[in-house]
């Protein structure tokens, strides 16, 4: 499986911050293109933004530092903490860390998860152009990986 | 004059001073004439030392002067007139000597004397005459008891006032000669007659050169008498020959030495018995012999030079007593120098003398007078008298070594010209071996300038007897055969230094070195190294010979023997064994025949050192056995104390031989010791190798870097590549962990797209640390103005302060006031 353009746009859509145009995109995907390789794109991104956010100089940061960071995700907005779980979040993060293992969830509720930390995350980062294309290509590297 | 002379004392002093008058000797040739009586005197002296043991009156004739003399001067001062007859015929000739003597006589020996120094040594002499005679008598006396017993027979022959009358007449008629002998020598003559005078008979000395017409010579010799004073104190003191010179210091101890001298003497008197006849013809020849020898000998060339210079006073009319003179002369600075040890030498060797001197009572009296002469035959008859036949049969190498190694030096014929003389160097050699002999006649000859030089002190004299005992070892060329040759090579540096060495000294004193050598000689065995130098220089021979002969000379007689059987070449032989056997044992251990010698040397080290020696074998190198036994060949090599022994040359050589076996031995096992050594650690480059070593960076090679450890394990080798492969395949694992395919995507992002912005959308940074509080309200700085109320309230509140204040002051003051007030009502 390998991961289109279409669906590379899309992430980009997100990461940029045009959320109309993501969601535009997302629904435009085929279900089964949106729930996979497009899953696998959003995982990939996912991953990549959490080893450079927390992995510095090949040291993994505290797990404090990832509370403070889910913690800020939720405080953001007064509905995030209904939409995010820390502790699924907090795990999601930990276990790229390798501390620990991912909570046991719904994969919706993960891919909703990663997705809205995906966005916090992006929106930290505030990636440029080249930036955000080496991010991309990554992360489409890490995602073909993981549908591999 | 005369007649201070007369005293043994005056003879003395002139003696010593003779040396002086040599120097002044120009005058010496009239002593030629006068050359012929002074052998006579010696002659008779000494044949009436020797002879006079048993016949003194034979020797009275010649003799009988100067005992007589010695009565005269003894009983003389009480029997003065008849010494006072005397010395008036001697008046003339002996004027205020004679006249002094007779005043002395008369007036009881309170003169101040006509002649300052004959009258300063009379007074005090003829009150301390009678006593100084008597003392001087009784030492002699005592030192020699032929001595006494001359005295006594004469004195019961001195109420046969004739025969001091036919003893003045012969002392006289000899004294005449001599006094013409002594005017033609001057200080010789003058040296002789003092010589004679000292003993005693320095009357009879005085009436024969009153007699001898001239006086005035010995008025001039007066002269020499003033010179002499200090002799004649001396002389007075000790009253003895020679020894009294050396004795002047002790006077006592003098005489006894003196004594001693004395019997030492009489031997030596024999000697001249034999020399004499020769002697007296030759007897102004003698000392010409003599001298020649001693220049040929010793001196060789330089040697002869020096020797040129005492011949002239000697040549002039220096008889025996001249030498004798010189030999005092010698002795004194000698003593002076080394009087201690000089002296035990001299005493030793006079006592020596006297043992054998003993035989030759006479000699005694005689030696009064030639107590130079005494001391040299003295060695020669000591040695003979103690070295009874078998120093003789033993004498006979070592003379020949003796006269050899004169010969050598220049004078072989000299041998043969004066017999006596040779006798007497035979005898030397043959004691030797004894030592005292053998230094005497190389006195004679020309020891005293080697010796002097040599061992001006001490050891000169043993230094001739060494030489001598060198050539009493004439068995040492036996030893020489062996390890010898080995010893030899280094001891000729020793030799070669002793030649020096008597270069130096020979001017010190020749004829000191005469007398002290022979008694040195005879008592040292100081100089047993220098034998072997001695022996090697050939003059040196003499006097070390002498040395030998004395160290060796108790030891020597098998050697004596030895060298009986062998003279001739193996003369040299001999000296070269003599330094063996002095300086290093070697010689001595390596001939079995030899072992004698070698026990003569060594003694009883050499036994053990030759039980050793004889194992190794003569093929030991001196060498090796210097090294290997470094104490042993010590001694042996100093061999100065073994030598002494007689014994120690062979000593010597026993020990070398032990260290010569201990060397080999040692190297056999050495090799055997290292070879397994050398198993264990001999490398191909032959370097030995420890088994349990490291590494070395070549055998193990370095990683390029020039570091250490195996190339395989280098760091630098070591791919990162493979750990980030694992790590993706870690991080593979845990990224599939947090990936499960969603089954409705779109749901999802519709569902989330509100949250979706709101976690997009960054946080405004507010400039301020988010644990800051923005709220500054709770805190108000403290500088706030100032409010009206406040003022008011302060106010208000001061007023009320002041007025409660003065309304109790005033209240205050109102008591007081009524107080006051009630006190004034």
């Amino acid at each position: 499986m390998t991961i289109t353009d279409k669906q590379v746009n899309v992430l980009r859509a997100q990461l940029t911050g045009q959320h109309d145009e993501h969601l535009r995109l997302v629904r435009e995907l085929e279900p089964g293109e949106a729930n996979r390789e497009y899953a696998a794109l959003v995982a990939g991104a996912f991953i990549v933004a959490v080893e450079r956010r927390f992995i510095r100089d090949g040291k993994f940061a505290d797990e404090s530092e990832v509370i403070d960071f889910v913690a800020q995700v939720r405080a953001k907005s007064p509905e995030m903490p209904d939409v995010i779980d820390p502790e699924l979040a907090e795990s999601l993060i930990l276990h790229l860390l390798e501390r620990g293992s991912v909570k046991e969830a719904d994969a919706d509720r993960k891919f909703g998860h990663q997705l809205v930390l995906l966005a916090a995350l992006a929106g930290e980062a505030q990636l440029a152009d080249d930036a955000l294309e080496a991010f991309i290509s990554e992360a489409r590297s890490i995602a073909e990986d993981l549908l591999e | 004059m005369g007649v201070e002379k007369g005293s043994g004392t005056d003879t003395r002093t002139e003696h010593t001073d003779a040396p002086a008058n040599r120097d002044h000797s120009p005058g010496v040739p009239p002593d030629n004439p006068g050359s012929p009586g002074q052998p006579s005197r010696l002659d008779s002296r000494s044949r009436a030392g020797q002879q006079g043991n048993g016949s003194q009156p034979s020797e009275g004739t010649t003799g009988s002067g100067r005992p007589e003399g010695r009565r005269d001067a003894r009983t003389g001062f009480s029997e003065g007139g008849s010494t006072g007859k005397a010395e008036s015929g001697k008046a003339e000739t002996g004027q205020a000597g004679q006249q002094d003597q007779e005043s002395r006589s008369r007036d009881g020996g309170a003169r101040s004397g006509g002649t300052a120094s004959g009258g300063r040594d009379r007074p005090q002499g003829q009150p301390a005459e009678p006593q100084t005679d008597g003392r001087a008598e009784p030492a002699d006396r005592s030192a020699s008891p032929a001595r006494q017993y001359r005295m006594p027979t004469d004195n019961p022959g001195a109420p046969g006032q004739p025969s001091r009358l036919e003893s003045l007449a012969r002392a006289r008629e000899a004294q005449q000669s001599r006094a013409e002998g002594v005017q033609d020598t001057g200080s010789g003559g003058g040296a002789a007659g003092r010589r004679e005078g000292p003993p005693g008979s320095s009357q009879a000395a005085g009436r024969a050169e009153k007699p001898g017409t001239p006086t005035r010579i010995e008025s001039g010799q007066g002269g020499r008498r003033d010179e002499q004073p200090r002799s004649r104190d001396n002389g007075a003191q000790t009253g003895g020959g020679t020894s009294v010179r050396d004795r002047p210091p002790g006077q006592a101890a003098g005489r006894e030495t003196d004594t001693h001298t004395e019997p030492a003497d009489r031997p030596a008197s024999s000697a001249r018995q034999y020399k004499l006849p020769a002697d007296n013809p030759g007897s102004p020849g003698q000392p010409s012999r003599l001298e020649s020898r001693a220049r040929a000998r010793e001196a060789q060339e330089q040697r002869k030079a020096q020797d040129v210079q005492y011949s002239g006073g000697q040549n002039a009319g220096m008889g025996g007593t001249d030498f004798a003179t010189i030999e005092q002369d010698a002795r004194e600075p000698l003593r002076d120098k080394y009087g201690p040890s000089i002296g035990v030498g001299e005493r030793e060797d006079e006592g020596g003398h006297e043992s054998a001197g003993t035989d030759t009572a006479a000699g005694g009296d005689s030696g009064g007078a030639s107590s130079g002469d005494r001391d040299r035959p003295t060695s020669h008859p000591s040695e003979e008298a103690a070295g009874g036949g078998a120093p003789e049969a033993g004498s006979s190498p070592d003379r020949e070594h003796g006269p050899l190694s004169r010969q050598d030096v220049s004078e072989p014929a000299d041998g043969p010209t004066s017999p006596g003389v040779e006798q007497d160097p035979r005898r030397a050699d043959e004691p030797g071996g004894i030592g005292e002999h053998p230094p005497r006649p190389t006195e004679q000859t020309g020891g005293p300038q080697e010796t002097g030089t040599e061992t001006a002190p001490g050891a000169p004299a043993p230094r001739r007897h060494d030489a001598e005992p060198a050539g009493d070892a004439e068995p040492g060329p036996q030893l020489l055969d062996g390890p010898a040759a080995d010893d030899r090579t280094p001891r000729p540096e020793s030799a070669e230094a002793s030649v020096k060495q008597p270069a130096n000294q020979p001017q010190d004193g020749p004829a000191g070195e005469q007398t002290t050598a022979p008694d040195q000689g005879s008592e040292q065995p100081l100089t047993a190294e220098e034998r072997p130098r001695a022996e090697q220089d050939g003059t040196r021979p003499g006097p070390k010979s002498g040395q030998p002969t004395e160290a060796g000379g108790d030891a020597t007689a098998v050697r004596r023997q030895d060298a009986a059987s062998g003279q001739g070449s193996e003369n040299q032989d001999a000296h070269t064994s003599d330094r063996r056997t002095t300086d290093s044992a070697p010689a001595p251990s390596q001939g079995a025949g030899e072992a004698p010698r070698t026990h003569d040397a060594s003694g009883e080290s050499a036994s053990d050192h030759g039980r050793k020696a004889e194992d190794d074998g003569a093929e030991r190198s001196p060498n090796e056995t210097n090294e290997m036994n470094p104490e042993v060949t010590e001694p042996g090599d100093e061999s100065t104390p073994p030598s002494r022994d007689s014994g120690r040359s062979g000593e010597g050589e026993g020990p070398r031989r032990d260290v010569a076996p201990h060397e080999e031995n040692p190297v056999e096992t050495e090799p055997s010791r290292f070879g397994g050594q050398l198993r264990m650690s001999v490398d191909s480059d032959g370097r030995p190798v420890l088994p349990n070593r490291d590494p070395v960076e070549s055998e193990v090679g370095t990683r390029g870097r020039g570091e250490f450890g195996s190339p395989e394990s280098d760091p630098a080798d070591r791919d990162p590549r493979q750990e980030d492969s694992e790590r993706l395949s870690r991080r593979r694992e845990l990224r599939r962990g947090i990936f499960d395919q969603p089954d409705n995507v779109k749901n999802s992002v519709d569902t989330l797209a509100d949250p979706i912005r709101t976690s997009f959308d960054r946080v405004q940074p507010t400039g301020h640390h988010t644990g800051v509080h923005n709220n500054m309200d709770q805190f108000k700085s403290p500088d706030h103005p100032l409010q009206a109320g406040n003022i008011v309230l302060t106010a208000a509140g001061a007023t009320i302060i002041i007025l409660e204040g003065t309304r109790r002051g005033a209240k205050i003051v109102r008591q007081l006031m009524r107080r006051v007030h009630d006190n004034y009502r």
